[in-house]
């Protein structure tokens, strides 16, 4: 139906029209990190940063972490770092492996400055295991402050200090470093994942020091002031899938500056296989749930304390929180919209996808910049990130004419039915990109199956594996399924 | 005994580090004229 309106057709079609505009707010959301990213050249925390170095606990909590414990002490013996200011405890949750052995034979050979506390009964997650090392290393007035890092992570020399430098300014509670992807030998979901802490780190964290918010420290690099951690009851929250992010929001709310330190580079080994990272990003989508129930309070409501319920805080939060379910509302408005009046959904489309094609296009050539190393050995990820079937969506909206050319020269004929058929294909494509990368799990599994599962990939896109993540938290938390803390598999990926 | 730069060396860091940030605006400026330059040649194309 096209042509002239009635005035309840007019209503139907704006209604659609800010159910598109709506649904886009994700793409919108992007562009205005990466453009707004320039403002950190200014409005960053160096102004007050100083060299300091306080007394560091660092606490490391380990499950069977034997193949990567004893080169993550060794590294951080190593730091530039005062050595009379530095103390390593490692939290040994009940494991079943060597680690205890690799940790005590650190401890004998450094005494003093390694320390074993063994956790006779473990498993209860991550976040009681750190409690089990708070208790220990603030007990101690010696500890000026923690560093909280995974096992698996290699600290650049210089990090430390780098972080440090930060507390220098009292009204700095905590500090994060840049975990970037560093496993010697990649695959290509290594390399997605690369490209994805470029643009969730050093481009959205950076713009957060900017808004003056910080969403998550890092769980793998966190370092707090004393005071930050007194502040919050000394205790890193129990209760959800997402301590790290739950310990960022309080630590906050209680008035401390949290602040992204983006050259201080720590290298993590990340998940191999689409299972491994749906298990871990399963884990943390479903604590980003949890915590919007929680802070269900602090959203979209300015405080003068704090940045938190600043409108752009609550904007890039629900707009992650939420993007599948705005993929699709925009997938249902623009079919509806198909309906009702086929030009303007042609219009739209064509609109939207430019717009998305122009963002795409400045994010990851902003992307590739940040990280050089990361640029130079993922820049294919970086071109697929949205998938071919997007990247193919993003060439008809910017040349309409190519594909019924194609169509022609292959001896195809093109008609309306066939362009309706393709119009309802290309609108749907977010929630079927969805579908494909769920297939892509599925398949994974089955011999032969990690080839079509990373086809399948690069065909529906990294970000809608995310999505379908969310998707899956969404249900599972709707169900109130199992939240027992899965650990993802770390076997020392990373050179020391 | 780990090998420590001097505190003047550190202070100089800082002031390397938050330079290095101003990187971030010819970044940004490189990949606008890129994007400009696609939309540009659509332009072209399209006419």
């Amino acid at each position: 139906m096209s042509g002239g309106l009635e005035w309840w057709q007019t209503a139907i079609v704006v209604v659609l029209l800010i159910c598109i505009l709506v649904g886009t707010l994700p793409v919108i959301n992007t562009g205005l990190q990466f453009l707004s990213l320039p403002m950190h050249a200014f409005r960053n925390h160096y102004g007050r940063a100083a060299p300091y170095h306080p007394n560091v606990a660092v606490i490391i909590p380990a499950w069977n972490e034997g193949m990567v414990i004893g080169p993550a002490i060794e590294r951080l013996l190593q730091l530039e770092y005062p050595v009379e200011k530095l103390r390593i405890f490692v939290v040994d949750d009940a494991s079943t492996d060597d680690t205890p052995d690799i940790v005590r034979a650190k401890a004998a050979a450094y005494p003093g400055r390694v320390a074993h506390l063994r956790r006779e009964v473990g498993g209860e997650g991550k976040a009681h295991t750190l409690n089990h090392g708070l208790d220990i290393a603030l007990a101690d007035a010696w500890t000026e402050a923690v560093l909280i890092m995974d096992a698996d992570v290699i600290f650049a020399r210089d990090s430390l200090r780098k972080l440090t430098r930060h507390l220098a300014d009292e009204k700095v509670g905590a500090v994060t470093a840049y975990i970037a992807e560093g496993s010697r030998d990649r695959n290509y979901l290594t390399r997605f994942i690369g490209v994805e802490y470029v643009i969730g780190q050093l481009s959205s964290r950076r713009t957060q020091n900017v808004l003056g918010a910080i969403a998550c420290l890092a769980g793998g690099a966190q370092l707090h002031s004393r005071a930050n951690l007194e502040a919050i009851g000394g205790r890193i929250p129990t209760g959800t899938l997402a301590e790290d992010t739950m310990t960022t929001f309080e630590g906050q709310l209680k008035g401390r500056r949290a602040v992204f330190e983006p050259h201080a580079v720590v290298l993590a080994e990340e998940p191999r296989t689409i299972d491994a990272l749906w298990k871990q990003r399963l884990r943390w989508a479903r604590g980003n749930v949890q915590l919007t129930s929680i802070y269900r309070h602090l959203w979209f409501r300015p405080s003068p304390d704090h940045k938190l319920g600043s409108f752009s805080f609550g904007l890039a939060w629900f707009t992650i929180l939420l993007m599948p379910a705005f993929m699709v509302l925009a997938a249902a408005a623009l079919l509806t919209l198909l309906i009702f009046h086929a030009d303007i959904a042609d219009f739209v489309f064509r609109f939207m996808w430019i717009a998305a094609a122009c963002i795409y296009l400045f994010s990851m050539l902003y992307s590739v910049q940040l990280d050089k190393r990361i640029g130079r050995h993922s820049w294919r990820e970086a071109i697929m990130f949205p998938g071919l079937g997007a990247l193919i969506l993003m060439a008809i909206a910017l040349f309409p004419w190519a594909l019924e050319g194609i169509v022609r020269e292959m001896g195809g004929t093109v008609t309306d039915q066939t362009r309706f058929v393709w119009a309802v294909i290309f609108y749907l494509w977010g929630p079927i990109s969805m579908l494909g990368v769920w297939l892509a799990r599925s398949v994974e599994k089955l011999p032969g199956g990690r080839f079509f599962a990373g086809l399948l990939l690069y065909v529906c896109g990294y970000g809608s594996l995310l999505c379908a993540i969310t998707v899956d938290s969404y249900i599972k938390e709707w169900r109130h399924a199992d939240a027992s803390w899965i650990k993802t598999e770390k076997i020392g990926r990373v050179d020391s | 005994m780990n090998e420590m730069p001097t505190p003047e060396a550190e202070a100089d860091e800082i002031v390397q580090d938050a330079r290095s940030e101003r990187r971030l605006l010819w970044q940004a400026l490189v990949s606008l004229v890129i994007v400009a330059a696609v939309v540009v040649v659509r332009e072209m194309f399209l006419r």
